[in-house]
Parts: structure tokens; sequence; C-alpha cells
């Protein structure tokens, strides 16, 4: 039974993506120069390879610790990235966003390579933190009058489906060769951070 | 044991609702012209505003989680003072303010997300303020008189059939990923709701309700 009510549901959800993959942009009320649909929005987290890398880690590394962890992250996510985003709108300042986006793949690819297990809150604090910093690159980015409930919508489902792609390929945790393949892919994601840090101190 | 032969009709017709919403070319609020009459342009009007839509979506996922007695509270109390709001709206005839959608997003997605163990009376009584409130925003820009009520009349009833298919399309679904299925959602509204509140606040907000 939870088995067909789990497919139902996914279902459900894969239509639903399908659906606004397909859907056209909502053209309420904008402005010439002006993105305020929905796929505008979802286009911009996985605009960046750096914000890609830290989100599917995000997930990785949820579905490495488990229960509760593997969907306390993706909640709490979202909304501290939003606040994160909230701040970068309203223009508050924000000291170094690109040096602490280039700590979070870093810092997420080195927690998944030690299989490192801190207690939840301090998991949850950690990642909340990094949501700050990418929710405040994306906020600040937006140039003056983009708007629009779509946008956002967009923009935080594509966030959310960046994390059920780390949760879905996390899923091989459970047997032991996926598991090295997890921290394979974890000194990787590190690496990448290395780039964006030195990337963000250089430039 | 085959999954409820209740929720296929709800699915489609939720999923049917929430896409016609995201693809909508336009979003003319108060402009919507169906040529079947004004019930149908208030139905029309609900269905291509989000920012009246995924509250009430997000209010059947509420209810969803909670259960079928809080759901029953709420499948009539939100079109009741919908049709309220709206009325109150038409006769006081002056604009609803901004964050109305971004805070009953944010308000709603909140408590989903939390899975926030409310009361009856509680719940019932967000459903009330987020009803009347948006119905209040939708009915200060309708003309007066018997087509500005028809079609609140209208939205009402869109209200009450969008409640009643998502509440039971998610009321049979009692295993642990769909509640966490259903909180991620809550999570993300509430996300949404905060980052339309920043571009209210930033001035540059031309959200399509209004």
């Amino acid at each position: 039974m939870k088995a067909r009510d789990n497919g139902l549901t996914l279902t459900c959800l894969l239509t639903l993506a399908l659906a606004c993959s397909l859907s056209g942009p909502a053209s309420a009320h904008i402005v010439a120069g002006e993105a305020g649909g929905f796929l505008s929005g979802f286009k911009h987290p996985i605009s960046g390879l750096d914000h890609i890398l830290a989100m599917v880690s995000v997930g990785l590394w949820g579905a490495q610790l488990g229960a509760p962890a593997i969907w306390l992250l993706p909640v709490t996510f979202p909304i501290v990235m939003a606040f994160g985003g909230f701040l970068g709108l309203i223009g508050v300042p924000f000291p170094g966003v690109e040096v602490g986006i280039a700590m979070s793949a870093l810092l997420l690819g080195a927690a998944i390579l030690s299989q490192w297990r801190p207690p939840l809150f301090a998991a949850a604090a950690l990642v909340g933190v990094f949501a700050l910093f990418h929710g405040h690159a994306h906020g600040a980015e937006l140039p003056p009058g983009e708007s629009g409930l779509l946008y956002s919508v967009g923009f935080v489902i594509a966030t959310g489906l960046l994390h059920l792609v780390g949760i879905t390929i996390g899923t091989v945790h459970k047997w032991a060769w996926g598991r090295r393949l997890l921290q394979a892919a974890g000194a990787c994601v590190a690496m990448g951070g290395v780039y964006f840090l030195w990337q963000a101190v250089v430039a | 044991m085959k999954a409820s032969p209740r929720a296929r009709p709800g699915v489609a017709a939720s999923l049917g609702a929430i896409t016609l919403a995201l693809s909508a070319g336009s979003a003319h609020a108060h402009m919507i012209t169906t040529g079947l009459g004004p019930i149908y342009d208030g139905v029309a009007h609900f269905a291509l505003t989000p920012e009246d839509l995924i509250p009430v979506v997000g209010l059947a996922v509420l209810a969803g989680l909670r259960g079928a007695k809080y759901g029953r509270w709420a499948l009539f109390i939100l079109p009741a003072f919908w049709f309220v709001g709206g009325a109150a709206g038409m006769v006081i005839a002056r604009p609803a303010n901004n964050f109305v959608a971004p805070l009953s997003l944010l308000l709603v997605g909140g408590l989903v997300a939390a899975d926030a163990p409310l009361s009856l009376w509680a719940t019932a009584a967000v459903a009330a303020l987020l009803a009347a409130t948006h119905g209040y925003a939708d009915g200060s820009s309708l003309p007066s008189g018997g087509s500005g009520l028809l079609m609140v009349l209208g939205m009402s009833g869109a209200v009450f059939v969008t409640f009643a298919l998502v509440v039971a399309t998610l009321l049979p679904l009692r295993s642990q990923l769909a509640r966490i299925a259903m909180r991620v959602s809550g999570s993300w509204i509430a996300a949404s709701g905060l980052l339309l509140l920043g571009w209210s606040l930033r001035g540059g907000i031309r959200i399509a309700a209004q």
C-alpha cells in the first residue's frame, strides 16, 4: 500500500515538474528586460556550478547522515536560503559572500569525504549558514524591477530538485562500493570548492 | 492495496489547476473575460492567480497533515470567508496591501514545514484570516454590483473545489515519505513567500493579482 501511495505521489510530482518545465513564462505585468516567469526563476540556481555543487552536496550529505537529516536538511535549506535572498533583495550587506559559497562546497565536500557525523543541530546550523550565503548571492544578483511569485517558485523548486538529485545519488550509501563512490564525489566537490575559493580570493 | 480510486480524479484535477496557473501566458488579474459570465470569470481569475491558488493549496496540505476533521472545517470556512471578504472589498473599495500574498505564503508554508500541531480552532482561524484577506484583495478591485458579487461567488466556488480536491488527494497518504514530501512542499511555499516579501519591500513588486 505504501509503495503504491509513494508511487502515486512520485507520479504527481514528476507530472507537475514536467508541466512546469513545459509551461511558458507568465508575462503578467512584466516590463521590458524583466524576467519574471517560472522558467526564469528555475534557471537561476542552476546557472552556476558553485551553487549546483553545494546544493547537490546538501542532498548527498543528508543521504549519508540518514534520517532525520535526510529530510530535515532539505526542509531547512530553502527557507534559510530564501531568508538570505530576502536580505539580498532589501540590500542588507553580507560580507564575503563569494568566499562563503566557495567554503560551502569545500566543507560540504570534506564532510562527505570524511563521512563526518556531527549532531543533527550542528549539521542543520552549518547547512543553514551556507544557505544564507547562497541565498544572498541570488537575491543581490537580481536586477531592480524583477518580480513575481512564479519566479520565486521556480527558483525554490530548482533548488529543491538539486537537493533531490543529491539525495537520489546518495541512496547508493547502503552499499560498500556506494560509500566509496560518495566519498569520491565528496573529494571532487571539495576540490571544486578549493578552486572557487581561489577564484574568490584572487579575483 | 490499490491506491484510493477517489484520489485519482483528485490528483488529475489538482495537477490540472496547478498546471493551468503555472502555464498562464499572462495573468490579467481582474480583467479575465471568459465569455461565460461573471461566475466563470471569477473561477478563471482564481485558477490563473498563483497568489491566490498557492496559499489555498498550502492550507489543503496543512489539513492533509492534520487530519480529516481539520479538512472538513476549513472546507467550509475558506469559501465562506472568501466570499465575505470579497463582498467587503467591493464595498470598501480600497486596494489591499501588497504584503497580503507574501505574508500568507510565509504563514501557511511555515506551518506546513513545521508540521505545527495546531488546534482545530487555530487552524480554522488561520483559514478564516487567509480567506478574508485574499477575498478582500480580490473584491477591492472588482466592479461593485451584481456582476462583481457573482465573480466573488465564482472565486469562492473555485476555492471550495480546489481545497476539496487537494485535501482529498492528500488525506489517504499516511506514509512517512508522503508526510515528508508535504513538509518539503511547505518549506518551498514559505521560501517563495519570503522571496516575494523581499521583492515587495524592495519596491519593485508587480504582483499579478494587483
